[in-house]
């Protein structure tokens, strides 16, 4: 299931929503925590009832290590709690290899041998990319004296489950939550700003990011041949809103879906395409994840706190591992190292002249950096790839621009106008400048924001599906 | 009073969701959307095997989208929201300037190979039937193309320039009526409906003239036919129902005949002594007026006495051509064959026309899949 659909607004939310504020708050919120995990395993089972066995597997092996490597590390024998650390991480990334990696891996295997291996391809699991980390940095928590271990195996179901960051994150650390399961309070604040934010999403998703995703679709499935060196700029630059958009919607739709239910939950994304370098930009884009590698990885490898060489190897395999978690396929792989070259060099010396120069610069740097990178990130196969390229780099068949490009142009330059003030903070700061410090004034914004965002969302799910068939086309 | 005010926005937001799922559940299923003419998906079958393997999940989302209630006002809304984006089409249906609504035709729309097809076997045809009759072949140009000037800007649509460029060279000479420079020079003068497809009867007059001309006729008398009767001004024809949204209504006209005409319908299904099925203004489906719509043979009589009969092979742009050609002649007879069974050699030999007519709208023509089989 997923959120923009008319399935999870109208049924399952609306159901949900009431169970959980009926059942009672009592026994240290078991009874919320019991509904928040049987309605996590319906959303997750809609698509594909099958998984959920993966789902329950994942939960009760972690919950056993967790709880034995908590066991063991209270009594001090660190090296029987590790054992136990070491076994949840083999067993969850067996997991995410079997599911995510078998198929790109038999791959190249076949390739460098030349043998003919085949394997059956599986549909990916929903989510596994998201609930293996966050069930492996529970283990880890443990082990590391940060959180206590979960005696309860429904508080840990429900946040190995939790269906509002199941799918497509934040990656939410289990310290970062630990205590709010069993201690959390529904108050007229969360519910408010949960609310408004998961509107916010679903109109980021629905009404920003599928129609920059309709243009980029509709731009590289024409030919080649009469595509225009403007017409290929414009659809990577609806590619880059489509993808910020998308990711950044869904994460606010979590984060507002979590408040509503009494939690508080690190932020995802601070508008990165802000940023005046790339190092700034990966501090804004997909915090949960970067926060999870420099945590998980980056710091245990020694982080920069050896020798020059070491950082640099540290740094090197946090973002061959980083392109590599976006999916099983080289383009990603090359995109993560393509980052990777652009971090280094500002850690050496780029960064202290960014520092130096106006603004500006740091900001058209970073942002044709981050542009570029979406040209690997876009295409996971590189023959179509090639030709798009080429026309971006003005050998084009069909020359700079024509009337059909203009047309395009013309006829989305509000959506554009929209979706670039929609990257910035400037919405927010206008929001304040209006009501000021008028509460009241705020609150009846925030209504009329939240109707009026919620209705338009709504029509254009509902003409998704719209299929006219005339009755009288002669 | 002021947490009231904080909680406003939850308030509306659960009102919404509530109010939506409620009216679901309580409103009775429609089985068929008459905006959509299709038929609308039933609560799906619930046993345990169609859960385990999705079936149910999948038809089930397709039945809330179906069945959600106000569905039609929904998607309303939607349009008007790409409106107020500036987008300039909707559904495959521009928004032209002056209230025209004009539909896109591309490059994807057009099958080059039936269009070949269809050129290839309308020559043959052309060149066959020559030998015992006169033959005129006028392909009506599509709104859309003769009226460019009403497209937003920079906006296109398919150059038919390269349909007639080959129909030329397949077709004898003499046969093609050349309608689109005479229809372009009076582009602003209704002569296509702005909700509608179709050419209007000041358009189909315009045409009648071209083919007189071309065929020698009484021009003075064609010119004089220009006097019309408006029989309704709350036309919404097929481009408005794609995109369904409000626009300014069309006036329909219509030519009548000096005497009484006799019109047989489907050889002997029924005998009327007028052009006009006057039923249909009450419809939606206004355009049928002509005729009661497309008929698979008509045959006319009552004309000026000339021993001349006159075949026209059409679509629905006839339709409204039909009422000045009657006329002229003796007898015509109207043969549509995308609703007839017979080969329309057998027709020719039957009513051995001293004229015989062609006459399509070019997209229709292009994407006619059954010319090539049946004439």
């Amino acid at each position: 299931m997923v959120f923009s659909s008319l399935l999870f607004l109208f049924r399952f939310l609306p159901c949900v929503l009431v169970i959980y504020f009926i059942v009672p708050g009592c026994f240290k919120n078991t009874w919320k925590n019991l509904v928040l995990f049987l309605s996590s395993l319906v959303f997750y089972a809609w698509g594909e009832p099958v998984y959920i066995v993966l789902m329950l597997f994942s939960t009760v092996v972690d919950y056993i290590n967790g709880g034995f490597a908590g066991y063991f590390i209270k009594r001090n024998r660190k090296n029987t709690a590790r054992l136990f650390v070491i076994l949840s991480a083999v067993i969850n990334l067996l997991l995410l290899g079997v599911f995510k990696y078998a198929g790109f891996v038999t791959g190249i295997w076949n390739n460098i041998s030349g043998m003919d291996i085949k394997i059956k391809e599986l549909a990916l699991p929903i989510g596994i990319s998201f609930y293996t980390f966050q069930t492996m940095s529970y283990t880890i928590d443990v082990y590391r004296k940060e959180a206590e271990p979960e005696r309860n195996i429904i508080n840990f179901g429900a946040y190995v489950s939790m269906f509002p960051q199941l799918i497509a994150g934040p990656v939410v650390r289990f310290k970062d939550i630990s205590v709010m399961l069993r201690e959390r309070k529904i108050q007229a604040d969360k519910l408010s700003y949960g609310t408004i934010r998961f509107v916010a999403g679903l109109g980021k998703k629905v009404i920003l990011a599928n129609q920059a995703g309709e243009i980029f679709k509709m731009i590289i499935s024409n030919d080649p041949h009469s595509l225009t060196t403007l017409s290929a700029w414009f659809g990577l630059l609806m590619f880059s809103f489509q993808i910020y958009f998308d990711f950044s919607g869904y994460s606010d739709m979590a984060i507002g879906l979590m408040a509503i239910f009494g939690f508080i939950i690190p932020e995802n994304f601070n508008y990165p395409y802000m940023s005046k370098s790339i190092t700034e930009f990966w501090r804004r884009w997909h915090i949960s994840l970067g926060t999870w590698f420099k945590e998980y990885v980056y710091i245990p490898l020694g982080g920069s706190r050896k020798k020059m060489p070491r950082t640099f190897c540290n740094i090197f395999i946090v973002w061959f591992l980083t392109g590599l978690w976006h999916g099983a396929s080289f383009n990603f792989i090359a995109w993560g190292m393509y980052f990777c070259f652009f971090l280094l060099l500002e850690k050496t010396w780029l960064l202290k002249i960014l520092g130096r120069i106006p603004a500006v610069f740091g900001h058209i740097y970073a942002i044709l950096v981050v542009y570029a990178g979406w040209l690997l990130f876009a295409w996971e196969d590189i023959t179509g790839h090639r030709a798009f390229i080429k026309t971006m780099a003005g050998m084009a068949s069909a020359g700079f621009s024509n009337r059909s490009t203009m047309y395009m142009l013309v006829s989305n330059i509000i959506l554009l106008v929209i979706l670039i003030a929609g990257s910035t903070n400037i919405p927010a700061r206008a929001a304040k400048w209006i009501c000021g410090r008028n509460e009241i004034c705020k609150s009846i914004l925030q209504a009329a924001f939240v109707a009026v965002v919620f209705i338009i969302s709504v029509s254009y799910l509902v003409n998704g599906t719209y299929n006219p068939f005339l009755y009288f086309r002669f | 009073m002021k947490r009231f005010f904080k909680l406003l926005p939850v308030a509306v937001f659960l009102f919404m969701i509530m109010a939506v799922m409620s009216a679901g559940i309580l409103q009775k299923d429609k089985t068929y959307s008459s905006a959509e003419n299709r038929t609308l998906q039933a609560f799906p079958k619930l046993n345990v095997k169609r859960v385990l393997n999705g079936k149910f999940q999948k038809k089930y989302e397709t039945y809330l989208s179906d069945q959600f209630p106000e569905r039609d006002l929904w998607v309303k809304l939607q349009t008007i929201t790409e409106r107020a984006f500036g987008k300039t089409e909707s559904n495959g249906v521009y928004f032209g300037k002056g209230g025209y609504l004009l539909e896109k035709y591309t490059d994807k729309d057009i099958n080059g190979k039936t269009a070949d097809k269809n050129i290839n076997v309308l020559g043959k045809f052309v060149k066959e039937a020559l030998k015992v009759s006169d033959v005129k072949v006028m392909m009506v140009p599509s709104k859309t193309f003769t009226l460019d000037n009403y497209l937003p800007d920079f906006a296109e649509t398919y150059n038919e320039n390269i349909f007639y460029n080959k129909l030329e060279k397949k077709l004898p000479d003499n046969v093609i009526i050349d309608i689109y420079s005479i229809l372009k020079e009076h582009a602003d003068e209704g002569i296509f409906y702005k909700t509608d497809h179709h050419w209007t009867t000041s358009g189909a007059w315009l045409g009648y003239n071209e083919y007189i001309k071309a065929c020698g006729g009484d021009m003075e008398n064609a010119a004089k036919k220009k006097n019309f009767k408006k029989v309704s001004d709350n036309f919404l024809g097929t481009t408005f129902s794609k995109v369904n949204l409000y626009s300014a209504k069309d006036e329909i006209n219509i030519y009548e005949p000096e005497n009484e005409m006799e019109v047989v319908y489907n050889l002997g299904e029924k005998t009327e002594n007028t052009f006009y099925q006057e039923k249909f203004l009450k419809k939606k489906d206004k355009y049928s007026v002509f005729f009661g719509g497309n008929q698979a043979v008509l045959e006319i009589s009552g004309g000026v006495k000339n021993n001349k009969t006159l075949f026209i092979i059409k679509d629905s742009f006839a339709n409204c051509i039909i009422p000045f050609l009657a006329e002229d002649y003796e007898k015509v007879v109207v043969a549509d064959m995308r609703h007839l069974n017979i080969g329309m050699t057998m027709l020719l030999r039957k009513y051995k026309p001293d004229e015989v007519f062609v006459l399509y709208n070019t997209i229709q023509f292009m994407q006619d899949k059954e010319f090539a089989l049946k004439l």
